[in-house]
């Protein structure tokens, strides 16, 4: 049994990897070919003599093959070496650092929202279905599909922070409590998407269970309907709720990037814009596989819990049965 | 019953499926599924719903937009309104906290690297020059106590005895020769050696002294130890650092009233007063820079709220959203800004002269600074502003008054706009294509005021957007027939702009002739003017360059930009103009209110 999951384990690690490296040069390339160039970032407008700008091709080689230059970042990657991010001069693992918290707890707070409001409200909706409460909860929650979170965040910018007052406009805070009151209107702004989504899933699965027949057996049986709403239509109904869960949280991380535009917040997805603006390469590299990496943990997590919930799931090709 | 979503066998080879793919499964199963335990019902669209979730998105989306267009508020003079209101005296009493809005995040806090606003206006508190600028444009002494013009070529600055870094380390001759010289190489100071172009050496004959030779007479020179690229940086210490130099692990060490206390890239800077410095103690005693994603409608909100307590980032288009705050003052001076319209006199038609003349006849300008920049800008009668003339000794009003008498004035007129055409070598018209940055909408909306004018003279004028890096690189690659953007001087002298963008030796891609204008007449006057060292000839010079640009139009400047800023009502900003912030440590000018 434990060599099935030492087997598997190394599997998923591997492809990791692999899929790690094929994103890095992808991004690279990217980088590459979008328009403007490094030499306009650091020089500037006005800065543009031909010893200028052949000073600073130099000293970045950008006059050196791609592949040489995708070579020189990738010896400097696999020992976990970065470089230093060419707008700031700080180093990216430390810029990555330093901003890595604000956005991990606005992901994190969003996500604990999405899950302590969207499950229940789906519940909710399932269980009162074709009624005014569930025709309420549709609309909401097309509302929500449809709100991206910028405008949202907008919106709520202006209600509760400026005409209202009740949370700051802008920024992170200091201290823990100052920081989850801060990042509030962030972090509901990023919900509202994915909680309409993970409401519409838990509603139509729950549906789904609670129209099968040992719904109708256990409840003539005498259980009540709380118990089978919980015990057994709610746990046969984790799959797909587990699946959208860990898509969601992935989404939160690349989500905050307009989040944190609005709020003007100092996290990963505003440094993610600022480096690809500024065609910060370092930084761009280094901020894409950290969230790469954070996203294919989380989908392999997700694929884990499955086994935990689903008895019929094995690990692997094998067959139950 | 199979559950959707599970593969055949109930493995983990997992079909894997989106979260958009089970929310469309999620809305195709409700239609079909009945549920046993309900009474059956209709199950079909719920049309007011959707009616209703459409509204709201609409709402959502449309929400913020902008408000009404302010109305008439001070015409620009160059001495300093406060709109809606009056200033309070300042107190002399210290200021505890101060805490000020910066739209954009700076890169590196390194002066060598500095030439965006947000760095320019982080650095400008901790570092200086021996020289600085005051509030009309004239040079007063910093690191230098006094500075002599020896001869045409030749400039003394004689150092302030006893001053010293922020870190306790005496300011040396040597600091300054390293700073200027690193400045003046191309290959490390990039930005700004192009301002020591006529620099033949600098060297301390002694001590306390430091002697600047040029290789030709230079009128502009004297400005540059009191701009940006004659700041004085402390020589060891940017030896040690020459990787991180601006980081937040080794920020720049100045000689300016206020040191850099605690530095989060793109979040905000903290800077306290620097115990060494030479002048006065500022009256803020702790000065917060509050960096915000972009300027404009975040620093509004946060000021609203009093998370900021200022500004300087207002600009005429959106000035009418910061008059009527209670707890705000908006003021406006002048500045060395101005709109600008550039042709590519390289490129048909816009090498005939006619065609440069019509299309700019054709633009009204007055309902421009009236609709859209809310009164906050002075119609251009002439290239700089007339306060820019103090330099060659010359009245601002005097300056006015020789701009309207001998200069040609293209005020808005469709007939004289037709007449031209029909002269010129395309007179059925022609078509352009035009561009503008995706963040300024404003130039957007200049576009779309000329096009129909521009239309009635048979010209096409397409409108397209474009990132911001790709609408400065496409001026300096000259990829243009008609550009109009924001310019400005680096320091307030009359021949600052004109000098650099009319040259034709600069009419290649690293310079900034961007008209690519090539008249050996005018680089012969160009070069006298620079160079001549009597104000009232040199005056006389730079009357004719401007003339002979104003004939010519390879540039017109549309009009000139007042300066703003908004700042809380319980403190004052003494002696506000529209390049403190660039120049000088602008942390001084803030006091509490009395």
């Amino acid at each position: 049994m434990s060599r099935n999951w030492t087997r598997y384990i190394a599997k998923r690690m591997t492809a990791l990897v692999c899929l790690v490296f094929v994103i890095s040069l992808g991004t690279y390339s990217l980088m590459a070919l979008a328009p403007g160039s490094l030499v306009d970032s650091l020089l500037g407008p006005r800065g543009r003599t031909p010893e200028a700008v052949a000073a600073v091709r130099q000293e970045y080689h950008l006059n050196d093959p791609f592949l040489v230059r995708y070579g020189e970042w990738l010896g400097g990657a696999v020992r976990f070496d970065f470089g230093n991010s060419v707008r700031t001069d700080e180093s990216v693992a430390s810029g990555i650092e330093q901003r890595a918290g604000v956005t991990v707890t606005l992901a994190l707070m969003a996500f604990a929202m999405v899950l302590l409001v969207g499950v229940p409200l789906g519940m909710l909706a399932a269980t009162r279905k074709g009624g005014a409460l569930d025709g309420g909860v549709v609309s909401l929650t097309t509302v929500g599909v449809s709100a991206p979170p910028f405008a949202s965040g907008v919106v709520l910018l202006y209600l509760f922070a400026v005409v209202l007052g009740w949370f700051p406009p802008f920024g992170a805070g200091q201290g823990f409590l100052d920081r989850l009151w801060h990042l509030t209107l962030p972090a509901v702004a990023l919900a509202l998407t994915a909680a309409a989504i993970v409401v519409r899933v838990t509603r139509s699965t729950l549906i789904r269970e609670l129209s099968q027949d040992y719904v109708v057996f256990a409840r003539a049986r005498g259980i009540s309907r709380r118990e089978v709403l919980t015990r057994y239509a709610l746990r046969n109904a984790l799959v797909p709720i587990v699946t959208v869960s860990g898509l969601v949280l992935g989404y939160m991380v690349g989500g905050a990037v307009l989040v944190e535009i609005a709020f003007s917040l100092p996290g990963l997805g505003s440094f993610l814009v600022d480096s690809i603006q500024y065609k910060d390469l370092p930084a761009v590299q280094g901020v894409v596989i950290v969230i790469a990496v954070f996203i294919l943990l989380v989908n392999f997590l997700t694929d884990l819990l499955y086994v935990v919930i689903d008895p019929r799931i094995r690990l692997g090709g094998e067959v139950d049965g | 019953m199979r559950s959707a979503g599970l593969g055949e066998r109930g493995t983990l080879d997992i079909r894997r499926v989106s979260a958009y793919d089970l929310l469309i499964q999620s809305l195709e199963e409700e239609e079909q599924v009945s549920d046993v335990t309900e009474p059956l019902r209709r199950r079909g669209l719920r049309p007011a719903s959707a009616i209703a979730a459409l509204c709201c998105g609409l709402a959502l989306v449309a929400c913020g937009g902008s408000s009404s267009g302010g109305g008439g508020t001070s015409s620009g003079t160059s001495s300093v309104q406060v709109i809606g209101g009056k200033q309070a005296a300042p107190s002399s009493a210290p200021v505890k906290s101060v805490t000020w809005g910066i739209g954009g995040t700076p890169q590196a806090l390194n002066a060598f690297q500095a030439y965006d606003i947000p760095t320019i206006e982080s650095l400008s508190n901790i570092q200086e020059g021996l020289l600085t600028l005051d509030g009309q444009g004239r040079l007063q002494p910093a690191l230098a106590d006094s500075w002599k013009q020896v001869d045409p070529v030749t400039y003394t600055y004689h150092l302030r005895p006893g001053i010293k870094f922020s870190d306790g380390k005496p300011v040396t001759a040597q600091d300054v020769i390293f700073s200027m010289d690193y400045s003046k190489n191309p290959k490390t100071g990039a930005t700004n050696s192009g301002f020591y172009g006529s620099v033949q050496s600098i060297t301390s004959p002694s001590p306390d002294e430091i002697l600047v030779k040029l290789k030709h007479p230079d009128a502009m020179w004297k400005f540059i130890p009191a701009h940006r690229a004659g700041w004085v940086t402390e020589k060891a210490y940017a030896l040690a650092h020459p990787k991180d130099l601006g980081s937040p692990t080794a920020p720049s060490i100045g000689t300016g009233p206020y040191k850099v206390a605690e530095f989060v890239p793109d979040d905000h800077l903290t800077l306290v007063a620097n115990p060494y410095f030479w002048g006065p103690k500022p009256a803020v005693q702790k000065l917060t820079l509050r960096y915000f994603s972009e300027a404009g409608t975040q620093e509004l909100i946060a000021a609203k709220t009093g998370a900021i307590d200022g500004t300087f980032d207002v600009t005429p288009v959106d000035v009418n959203q910061w008059e009527h705050n209670p707890n705000l003052n908006v003021l406006s001076g002048s500045s060395t800004q101005f709109d600008q319209l550039v042709f590519n006199t390289a490129r048909k038609p816009f090498d005939d002269v006619h065609v440069r003349r019509a299309v700019l006849y054709s633009l009204d300008r007055p309902a421009l600074i009236r609709g859209l920049l809310h009164g906050q800008a002075r119609f251009a009668t002439g290239w700089t502003q007339p306060e820019t003339w103090l330099s060659v000794g010359v009245s601002a009003a005097e300056a006015q008054h020789r701009y309207d008498t001998e200069l040609p004035q293209y005020q808005f007129s469709m007939a004289k706009a037709k007449a031209e055409l029909a002269q010129s070598s395309v007179p059925h018209g022609f078509s352009v294509t035009m561009t503008y940055p995706a963040s300024s909408t404003y130039l957007a909306k200049i576009l779309e005021a000329w096009q129909p004018n521009l239309a009635q003279l048979g010209i096409h004028l397409t409108i397209k957007e474009q990132a911001v890096s790709q609408f400065y690189t496409g001026l300096t690659n000259r990829d243009f027939g008609i550009f109009v953007g924001p310019s400005g001087l680096d320091y307030p002298d009359v021949m600052d702009n004109p000098y650099f963008t009319l040259q034709s030796r600069y009419a290649n891609p690293a310079g900034f002739n961007y008209a690519n204008y090539r008249d050996p007449a005018m680089d012969r006057v160009l070069d006298a003017a620079v160079r001549e060292v009597n104000l009232a000839k040199r005056a006389d010079l730079s009357m004719q360059v401007i003339k002979m640009t104003a004939d010519a139009l390879p540039y017109q400047s549309l009009w000139w930009d007042n300066g703003l800023m908004a700042i809380n009502t319980r403190l004052v900003f003494t002696d506000w103009n529209g390049w403190i912030q660039f120049n000088a440590p602008w942390g001084l000018a803030i006091k509490g209110a009395s």
